[in-house]
């Protein structure tokens, strides 16, 4: 994300690769815009026709005093003009068909690529996923109603402006110069100024998405800022974003005023040249009738076609150029094909490798050295580890220490800058990833529940499951009594209405049911009460296998076999006994976990109620 | 919701809100006005002068031959009016975005110090989304007022002028126009009741996508270690096909509006010139004026799409409500006095009570914290004890009573004085400014910053983010507990040396005991010889305080040491005899 964007930032290649993502799947529905085509040309049968007719219906009727004449054209005319509201009728559902496809990519598109940077770690900071949500919503719809509209006014003024052309061509070919030459002039003037308009209109609309941005991070602080009486400094900050966003928007004025400048050249001057050319033209033989004809054409079809078009083609090309933009952030179009990295179904199951016989550890990692930047602080520094099947291994240590990072070394989420981590004797970085889940699990804090059937979410890891697996797996977990609540294997399950400690017990029921030898439980059980901890952890103890557990409860660690305590660049490890004995802060940690609250306190009164 | 409850005095309120934002920008506003008036009365006067000039050109062209002299003066007052036309519209198109622009800008300032000046009691009044909606959104919306009033009158002037030339040109013209009234009505209202219910699905819909990939992004990590993305990719994309098909039906219900607004016109046009047609024949009218006919029509059918004028006009009033509500918001102020020298930081709470939605939050509070002591404040949730914290500096005042820094009200106190005097870390602090050290250095010292971090245990992680403290905020996601260590660290930053009172708001919930314990530590230290006011959960935190205030449904239960209290089960069950204390005791 680009902090402090530059007003004046051009739309730059992101914006243009988004744009060719949309521009290829309008064009690849060549039928469709086709049919829009071919129903265009019908729509504009009145605007061709117009002039004609009213010319028609005064000279060869009312003029001459033939009234029933007179009134046969204006049915006509209004014939013409039902006829083109059947091409308006058929217009809308073919615009569908070329813009409901373009927003079936663009949100496939947009999907994808959200997991996949979230994948690989390359998501937008910021409020999880508010950002890919706001994509998948606001801008595609932009995006979508954009398009259709600049299909319906472009293709719509196109086919009125040629439709007049040929009209009044076949009027008075004399008057066709005069009226074309002004509106070439007026497009040409239009296609000059739309540049640097959309340039300003962008630079103005960021200069709001700042302001409101700055205003929102200041009514969340409100508090804070109070508290610590920054009152004026932040409503200097904000206050500049806000003047700077007038700033910009005033300077738009000028173009809204050129705009209309344009539609009364294009629009309104071929009236005045038409009734100056009409002075000789009609001594040369122009009919009082084709002159009135002439000046239907330009004003009931040309000034309003020509109103539209130059109106909304401006602000709707912004929100389309702004949208377009925020959706190549997205990731859209440098996604291309997505590699099938994984065949979930035949990775998680089938090639469940033989723990019992290995002699190998599980899980060894020597020389492990790991830091977020280069001048950031190592997370890990030599780290050396070694679990056989069957241990248990507890890791320890005060927030931000460092844990969930070692977690994902060890699963092979992350790369080590140094040292390397193998499993089952293979080193992580030689397997390759669809063979990973076949290896080991990893079951994080924040538990994974999806919008499907209770049983889909358990097979998760293991699609062959029988439900007489899953009813033991879930029996041996203590989860038996949530699966009954919820109403069984083949209930539908809703994942905002399952609380946190459900999750839990849904992904442990999934993670016991998983072949893989390796288990890792990232404070997977921090949710459930202690009891429920107590039976899921002596679940996992008879299940085979090598199990890591990252541990918030000193009890889980005294039951482990060994403690891995993880504190700044400090690591020791070691039985619980070794580290309670050798460890100064495995100590206070055990003590303080222990026994907050029997130290005495201060003795001296030194405040008191005054009496009531 | 309050554009309903919205009372007459609400509406006067608005209103002179807009009057007041219109008049302080007096000089632009009555350009666009003016520039809006007149194109609109412009646009009414061209068809007639095109007629004239129509009229002019053929007759001098004619058999009845009149000289061609005749034909310029119409053509040139057509030209003039065009030019006067063009003037005038570049006046109202160039005045416009002016205007809005400005009192768009005013109304975001004022209130912006409203809020600000209002302080917390602002999101207690409204939710922050709310107020950040009311400043983004609202103030553009009600800057449009004036431009939104002087469209509507104008396209008002255009619609109803268009009828009236109707009529001067032939009384039987505006029949001809009126048979078509009834019929744009019902067209009108067909379109708004179909499109409603499908709009509903598709929205829906789209929010069912939306739901499932928030889902999928927030159990990613499952996702990444089980290599399931594929997989996920469909069951996010699993409602598409649903939401296109709903789409397609949009776009066929869209279709009736247009087509039938095309018969509507087609209709009105043919009978309007058929009439104008027959006037001809009949000596009533001249040729241009045929054309001038139709004009006019299509001028008087605008009568239809003014209804948007209309709308923006009566989303402007709303938007204005809005504004007017937030302007009532409270305004504390402050007073001018400096702290009294040399006091200790004593507190004193007088007969405090602070009055909540449904009944009392505070009652009858009377308490003194001696100065340079340690006062914890426990209690259930709802019982007050944030409240009280919010108190002792002024982050809310009572609604009766007084509280005192050694023996001045705290309203007397000026803010710098007030502020230097209490400094505050809460349990979610909320970061501010651009990087992690702007953040710690709100409203402090930025050289006392990374000393602060030091303290608060905060320096390490900080460290190991990509570029330590010059991070940015919006990339350096943190979990609860370091963002707590931060707002402690804000707290130590702007401890100075006028420093006398500090409140720790469950400043340190978040924290593992370990780190909790060593973060105490430290800001035992750096704030030795300080009152301390500790809001807490857990027995540590009572046991390490002098004297522990113990709250329950916002009056004082009990005042006393922890040692003292501790025999009370009551007491006990509420710090929560620990989890691992009772295994320790299983065990």
């Amino acid at each position: 994300m680009k902090r402090d964007p530059a007003p004046s930032a051009p739309a730059g290649p992101g914006a243009t690769r988004g744009a060719r993502f949309v521009a290829a799947e309008v064009l690849r529905r060549r039928r469709a815009l086709a049919a829009l085509l071919a129903w265009s040309v019908l729509e504009s049968a009145p605007a061709l026709v117009s002039g004609r007719f009213v010319a028609a219906a005064l000279d060869e009727g009312f003029l001459r005093g033939r009234s029933a004449v007179g009134l046969l054209w204006l049915l006509a005319l209004g014939g013409a003009t039902a006829l083109g509201a059947l091409g308006t009728r058929a217009v809308y559902p073919r615009l569908g068909d070329v813009v409901e496809p373009l927003r079936d990519a663009l949100v496939t598109a947009l999907v994808r690529a959200a997991l996949t940077r979230a994948c690989d770690g390359t998501a937008d900071s910021g409020p999880r996923g508010a950002a890919p949500v706001a994509r998948l919503t606001r801008q595609v719809e932009t995006v979508r109603d954009v398009v259709a509209g600049q299909l319906l006014v472009v293709r719509q003024f196109a086919a009125t402006a040629v439709a007049v052309c040929l009209g009044v061509a076949s009027l008075a070919p004399a008057l066709a110069a005069v009226v074309l030459g002004p509106l070439l002039l007026a497009l040409l003037g239009f296609a000059v100024l739309l540049k640097p308009m959309i340039g300003r209109q962008r630079a103005a609309f960021l200069a709001e998405e700042r302001a409101a941005q700055l205003t929102g991070a200041c009514v969340e602080a409100l508090r804070d800022i109070t508290a610590a009486g920054a009152e004026p400094r932040v409503a200097a900050s904000v206050g500049a974003a806000v003047d700077e966003q007038y700033r910009l928007s005033r300077a738009l004025a000028g173009f809204g005023a050129a705009r209309r400048a344009i539609v009364v050249f294009g629009g309104n001057v071929p009236l005045l040249l038409i009734l100056l050319a009409a002075q000789s033209l009609l001594r040369r033989g122009l009919t009082v009738g084709a002159l009135v004809g002439a000046l239907t054409y330009v004003t009931v079809n040309l000034e309003p076609a020509l109103r539209t078009l130059v109106q909304g083609v401006g602000a709707s090309a912004l929100r389309l150029s702004v949208a377009v933009r925020r959706l190549a952030e997205g990731g859209l179009a440098q996604d291309g094909p997505v590699q099938p990295d994984v065949d979930a179904g035949d990775g998680n199951g089938t090639t469940a490798p033989r723990i019992a016989t290995s002699r190998r550890p599980v899980l060894a990692a020597s020389g492990l050295w790991f830091r977020y930047g280069p001048q950031a602080d190592p997370v890990v520094a030599e780290l050396d580890l070694s679990i056989a099947a069957g241990e248990r291994l507890a890791i320890v240590g005060p927030s931000g220490a460092g844990k969930s990072t070692l977690v994902n070394l060890l699963a092979g989420l992350l790369s080590p800058d140094a040292g390397h981590v193998t499993v089952l004797g293979e080193p992580l970085a030689a397997i390759p990833a669809p063979r990973l889940p076949s290896l080991r699990t990893l079951l994080p804090q924040e538990a994974y529940v999806f919008a499907g059937t209770v049983r889909e979410n358990l097979v998760y890891l293991r699609p062959d499951a029988t439900d007489a697996q899953i009813g033991a797996a879930a029996e041996r977990i203590g989860a038996a009594p949530l699966l009954d609540s919820l109403g069984g294997l083949d209930a539908h399950l809703v994942p905002a209405r399952l609380s946190p400690g459900g999750r839990q017990l849904i992904a442990l029921v999934r993670g016991y049911l998983s072949r893989a030898p390796l288990l890792l439980l990232d404070e997977a059980t921090c949710h459930l009460d202690q009891g429920a901890e107590l039976r899921a952890e002596a679940a996992f103890r008879e299940r085979p296998g090598a199990l890591v557990l990252v541990v918030h409860r000193i009890g889980s660690a005294r039951r482990a076999d060994r403690v891995l305590l993880l504190d700044g660049e400090r690591t020791d490890l070691g039985t619980h006994e070794d580290l309670a004995a050798r460890s100064a802060q495995y100590a206070e940690m055990v003590g303080l976990w222990h026994g907050a609250g029997v130290r005495a306190p201060t003795p001296a009164v030194v405040a008191s109620a005054p009496a009531q | 919701m309050e554009a309903n409850a919205a009372t007459a005095a609400d509406r006067r309120r608005a209103d002179r809100l807009l009057l007041e934002v219109a008049r302080s920008h007096r000089v632009w506003t009555l350009i666009t006005a003016a520039g809006t008036l007149a194109g609109s009365v412009l646009v009414v006067l061209l068809p007639t002068a095109l007629a004239r000039a129509i009229d002019a050109v053929t007759t001098a062209a004619g058999p009845v031959a009149g000289s061609s002299a005749g034909a310029t003066g119409p053509i040139a007052r057509f030209a003039v009016l065009l030019a006067a036309l063009l003037a005038a519209d570049l006046l109202a198109e160039f005045g416009r975005p002016y205007c809005a622009a400005a009192a768009t800008a005013s109304l975001r300032h004022r209130l912006l110090d409203r809020i600000l000046a209002a302080g917390p009691a602002a999101t207690r009044r409204f939710a922050p989304g709310d107020l950040v909606g009311r400043l983004v959104g609202s103030a553009p919306d009600a800057a449009n007022a004036p431009t939104a009033l002087v469209t509507a009158a104008a396209d008002l002037v255009m619609s109803a002028g268009g009828i009236v030339a109707l009529g001067l040109i032939d009384w039987r013209l505006v029949p001809a126009f009126a048979v078509t009234v009834p019929v744009g009505v019902l067209i009108l209202r067909a379109f708004v009741r179909q499109t409603a219910d499908l709009a509903a699905a598709y929205q829906h819909t789209q929010s069912e996508i939306a739901a499932r990939l928030l889902d999928a992004l927030s159990g990613i990590r499952t996702i990444r270690a089980s290599g399931t993305r594929e997989i996920e990719a469909a069951r996010v994309l699993a409602p598409v096909p649903r939401l296109s098909e709903v789409g397609h039906r949009l776009w066929r219900s869209q279709r009736v509006a247009g087509w039938r607004s095309m018969l509507l016109f087609a209709i009105t046009q043919s009978s309007v010139l058929a009439v104008a047609g027959l006037g001809l024949v009949q000596g009533r009218l001249a040729a241009g004026q045929v054309l001038a006919a139709a004009s006019y029509a299509a001028l008087g059918l605008g009568f239809f799409s003014s209804t948007q004028a209309a709308l923006a006009l009566s989303r402007a009033r709303g938007a204005a409500l809005r504004l007017a509500e937030a302007d009532e918001l409270p305004r504390p102020g402050y007073g001018s006095r400096d702290l009294p020298p040399q006091g200790p930081g004593e507190l004193v709470f007088r007969q405090v009570a602070v009055h909540g939605e449904h009944g009392p939050v505070i009652e009858g509070l009377d308490l003194v914290v001696r100065g340079g002591t340690e006062l914890a404040v426990v209690g259930a949730a709802g019982s007050g004890k944030s409240v009280l914290a919010a108190l002792a500096g002024r982050l809310l005042d009572p609604d009766a009573g007084t509280v005192l820094l050694d023996g001045v009200p705290l309203p007397q106190f000026s803010r710098a004085a007030l502020r230097g005097a209490v400094t505050y870390a809460f349990e979610r602090p909320a970061p501010v400014g651009e990087s992690v050290r702007d953040s710690i250095a709100l409203g402090g010292h930025p050289q006392r910053v990374e000393a602060a971090a030091r303290a608060a245990c905060a320096d390490g992680f900080i460290r190991k983010l990509p570029e330590g403290y010059e991070t940015p905020l919006e990339q350096a996601p943190f979990s609860g507990g370091e963002i707590q260590r931060l707002g402690l660290a804000r707290a130590l930053a702007s401890t100075g040396e006028t420093l006398r009172v500090i409140v720790l708001d469950d400043a340190t919930a978040a924290l593992d005991t370990v780190t909790e314990s060593r973060v105490s530590a430290a800001m035992g230290c750096a704030t030795a010889g300080r009152t301390r006011i500790v809001v807490a959960h857990r027995a540590a935190a009572a046991a390490r305080a002098d004297l522990v205030a113990w709250m329950e449904g916002g009056r004082l239960r009990a005042l006393g040491p922890h040692r003292e209290l501790w025999s009370e089960p009551e007491y006990r069950a509420l710090l929560g005899a620990d989890e691992d204390a009772q295994t320790q005791v299983r065990a």
